[in-house]
């Protein structure tokens, strides 16, 4: 009697234990998973503000450009140095004098094929042009298309939309952020 | 039995703890794991959320700026009365998107559709095709963005000027993780396509160096702010024509000086006057191809048209712009017969008409004769004449048509023109007047008018208008008889003509004509004219100060942007802008 309910009392511990394993894997293994995910949504988010304030960053300084051109350029120089060919795919190095500027919006060829660089990963440059030996690549590349229209009929084009794009690898695939905006030529 | 009972109590106390415990740590692990995954999926809402923030604000600023550029081309773009736009092929176009008035929607006092087609709410009185009437125009721009334009009533002004709200919303668009929305909304103001004149104060007052290659102080603060201006009103579409007269007293110092020799004998260089044949626009609004050189500003005689750095010292062809006084009246007559397509300075006309009475005929005379008489601006000299003075002289044809393309007067000055009563090298003082008849004392060009902010816009006799004193004076100095306005007053007694025709010498072509400023003003105004002021440096806590603040502006006599008030030189561009274009962020969000 004695005998029988020791192991039925076993049989019920071991059960219990392997019960508990399950769980216990289980919930660990969900909560991994779960924290695996999270850890790589949390990249990705800050990935995508990362990618966010590059692609602002070229859109501030195409725009700040467009401001001086109407200040102190006028007529059809309007677009100087925020121009990209027609079917072309154009880069911007934004750490260059707005008014000055070595470069302006240029074909990526000539931008490092528009990947972004930076001198070490703490700092918060990002160019094309670093000139620090130890500079890296970045997973982001920031490209710039420029469409320009002639909305009112008069032969000149006024109106330009840029489209910038920030892209970058991701686990699965390549993931971007896109931000557009039209100038006048007002 | 005890020992039993007490060994199954402590079995059965001990099943179930294991899992228990493990079902705990698990669910604190759990728990944990979860908090960090809402933390992540957070963040990714985050992010993705100011990617949307970051797109809605631009799409917001570029629907505000398609509306901007509308206006800019015709500022009554937004109202289906007027839907024309000059070279368009649909009534508007943006983001690749084109806008059609023709298939407007208009609803009164009831809410508008919305979409890609344009809508317009009528807010208040039909006044019928062809007029503005207060409305609100609404359309929506690729990605959602949702624009408003008001325009209100009480500024459908008829010199091309747009006032008004534009709200812009844009929201995120669909299937993003939440919704963004960037709602703005901006007071408007703008003129659009006008014809500038630009009247420019070099008097003596205008400190800096002037006649030397390397131009300083004021002046060249003012030059520049001149070409900044220039600029930018040139990159505006439909670009402006525009013009430059330069003031100082006299009438040799005012306007371009073409030449010093006499021209067929017309003009009248006696008594050291200088010949105001002689004058013109330093830049002529009108002239063909001179729009393409307006770079240039304030050129020399002999200097390359369009190109502003060849004016190197030393030149014997320079044009003076030595420390001179100021003669506000006759800039403002060059200004204003060049919007009125006439033809100045030439004389060869008869001689009747003229203020002074027999002396030679000036158009500035013409203008204020006309004010006067029976006759309109449309009489008075245009360019028939030009062929006697020879190819010295360009062409002036009339300026772009008024209705697409308004006139405006840009008057910059320090405060202290004084020369609105007067159109001539010499000046008064209050002793040149018998204080008992008003009459002069002595040859009035003989003597000078002391200089000093108090003498703008005065005059010595509240019952001529002219050059009398009747008592202290509050502001000048010493206790001797005080000044007031011209008091604008249509009568023979009050017109200049008949004031001075027994002073003056009928030989010498006398003219006062801004004595009777309002009249001339609204000449102008009839001419569709409009006159704006920037003040630079004048302080108007002081009682001369407001006293010709308040002149100013009530001479204008239009809205306030029309009248600023530049700290220094080096505001004046910013000053031009304000006039040009107001823009007030009211509220972003």
């Amino acid at each position: 009697m004695n005998t029988k309910q020791g192991n039925k009392e076993a049989g019920v511990v071991l059960l219990e234990a392997i019960i508990a394993i399950g769980v216990l894997v289980a919930m660990v293994t969900g909560s991994l998973l779960l924290l695996s995910s999270s850890s790589r949504s949390v990249r990705s988010a800050n990935d995508r503000l990362i990618a966010t304030y590059l692609a602002q960053d070229a859109v501030e300084w195409i725009r700040a450009r467009w401001y001086y051109n109407r200040q102190f350029v006028g007529g059809s120089g309007w677009l100087t140095h925020i121009q990209c060919p027609t079917g072309r795919t154009c880069g911007l190095e934004t750490q260059t004098d707005v008014i000055v500027p070595t470069t302006g919006i240029s074909e990526c060829t000539l931008l490092n094929n528009c990947i972004l660089r930076q001198p070490d990963p703490t700092s918060p440059q990002y160019s094309h042009f670093d000139p620090v030996s130890a500079a890296v690549d970045t997973p982001y590349t920031r490209t710039i298309v420029v469409q320009t229209a002639d909305v009112d009929g008069d032969g000149t084009h006024d109106e330009a939309e840029y489209t910038v794009t920030v892209s970058w690898s991701s686990g699965s695939g390549t993931d971007s952020v896109e931000i557009l905006t039209t100038l006048y030529n007002d | 039995m005890t020992s039993n009972h007490t060994s199954v109590g402590l079995v059965e106390r001990q099943e179930g703890i294991s899992l228990f415990i493990v079902i705990v740590i698990g669910s604190i692990i759990l728990a944990i794991a979860i908090a960090l995954a809402g933390f992540a999926l957070q963040s990714v809402g985050n992010s993705t959320a100011r990617e949307e923030a970051v797109q809605g604000s631009y799409s917001a600023e570029d629907a505000f700026s398609c509306v901007k550029y509308w206006l800019g081309k015709d500022v009554d773009t937004f109202s289906p009365d007027t839907p024309a736009i000059a070279g368009g092929g649909a009534d508007i176009e943006c983001q690749g998107v084109s806008y059609d008035w023709s298939a407007v929607t208009q609803t009164v006092d009831g809410a508008a559709s919305n979409g890609t087609t344009m809508s317009y709410e009528l807010l208040g009185f039909d006044f019928g095709a062809g007029d503005v009437d207060a409305g609100k125009a609404t359309f929506t721009l690729p990605g959602d963005t949702r624009v408003e334009v008001y325009r209100q009533l009480e500024d459908s002004s008829d010199y091309a000027s747009f006032n008004g709200l534009v709200r812009v919303f844009d929201r995120a668009a669909a299937g993003g993780s939440r919704e963004a929305e960037r709602f703005q909304q901006y007071n408007y103001s703008t003129i659009s396509g006008a014809d500038f004149m630009f009247l420019v104060d070099r008097s003596g007052s205008i400190e800096g160096e002037r006649t030397a290659a390397a131009e300083t102080g004021e002046w060249a603060q003012l030059k520049a702010a001149l070409s900044d201006g220039v600029s930018y009103l040139r990159g505006r579409v439909p670009a402006p024509y525009i013009g430059i007269v330069t003031f100082g007293t006299g009438i040799a110092d005012t306007g371009r000086r073409w030449g010093n020799t006499d021209v067929a004998g017309l003009c009248d260089t006696a008594n050291g006057i200088l010949d105001p044949c002689l004058l013109g626009p330093d830049v002529a609004l009108t002239d063909p191809g001179d729009e393409t050189t307006l770079g240039d500003l304030l050129p020399w005689n002999s200097d390359t048209p369009g190109d502003p750095t060849d004016d190197v010292w030393p030149s014997t062809n320079r044009i003076e712009v030595d420390a001179a006084h100021t003669n506000l009246s006759l800039a403002l007559s060059i200004a204003g017969l060049e919007f009125s397509g006439r033809f100045y300075p030439i004389g060869g006309t008869s001689s009747d008409i003229s203020v002074a009475g027999g002396s030679p005929d000036y158009a500035f005379g013409r203008l204020e004769e006309d004010v006067f008489g029976d006759s309109d601006i449309d009489d008075m000299n245009d360019y028939v004449n030009q062929a006697v003075l020879g190819a010295a002289f360009p062409t002036y044809p009339r300026d772009r048509p008024d209705s697409d393309y308004p006139d405006y007067m840009i008057i910059i000055t320090d405060g202290e023109p004084n020369a609105l009563i007067s159109h001539a090298a010499k000046e008064w003082k209050s002793e040149s007047v018998n204080p008992i008849t008003g009459n002069f004392l002595a040859t009035p060009y003989d003597v000078m008018y002391p200089l000093g902010s108090s003498k703008l816009f005065r005059t010595q006799d509240p019952g001529s208008g002219l050059f009398v004193d009747t008592g202290n004076d509050p502001i000048g100095s010493g206790s001797g008889p005080h000044y007031t306005f011209c008091d604008d007053e249509e009568g023979a007694f009050n017109t200049p003509s008949n004031y001075v025709s027994g002073l003056l010498d009928g030989s010498r072509p006398w003219h006062f004509p801004m004595c009777n400023a309002t009249k001339i003003r609204d000449a102008f105004f009839d001419e569709g004219i409009q006159i704006a002021v920037i003040a630079v440096g004048l302080d108007n806590t002081t009682p001369v100060g407001s006293e010709i603040e308040d002149w100013l502006r009530d001479w204008i006599a239009t809205d306030a942007r029309l009248y600023r008030v530049a700290d220094d030189y080096a505001d004046v561009y910013d000053s031009l802008r304000e006039i040009v274009e107001v823009i007030i962020l009211k509220e972003s969000r």
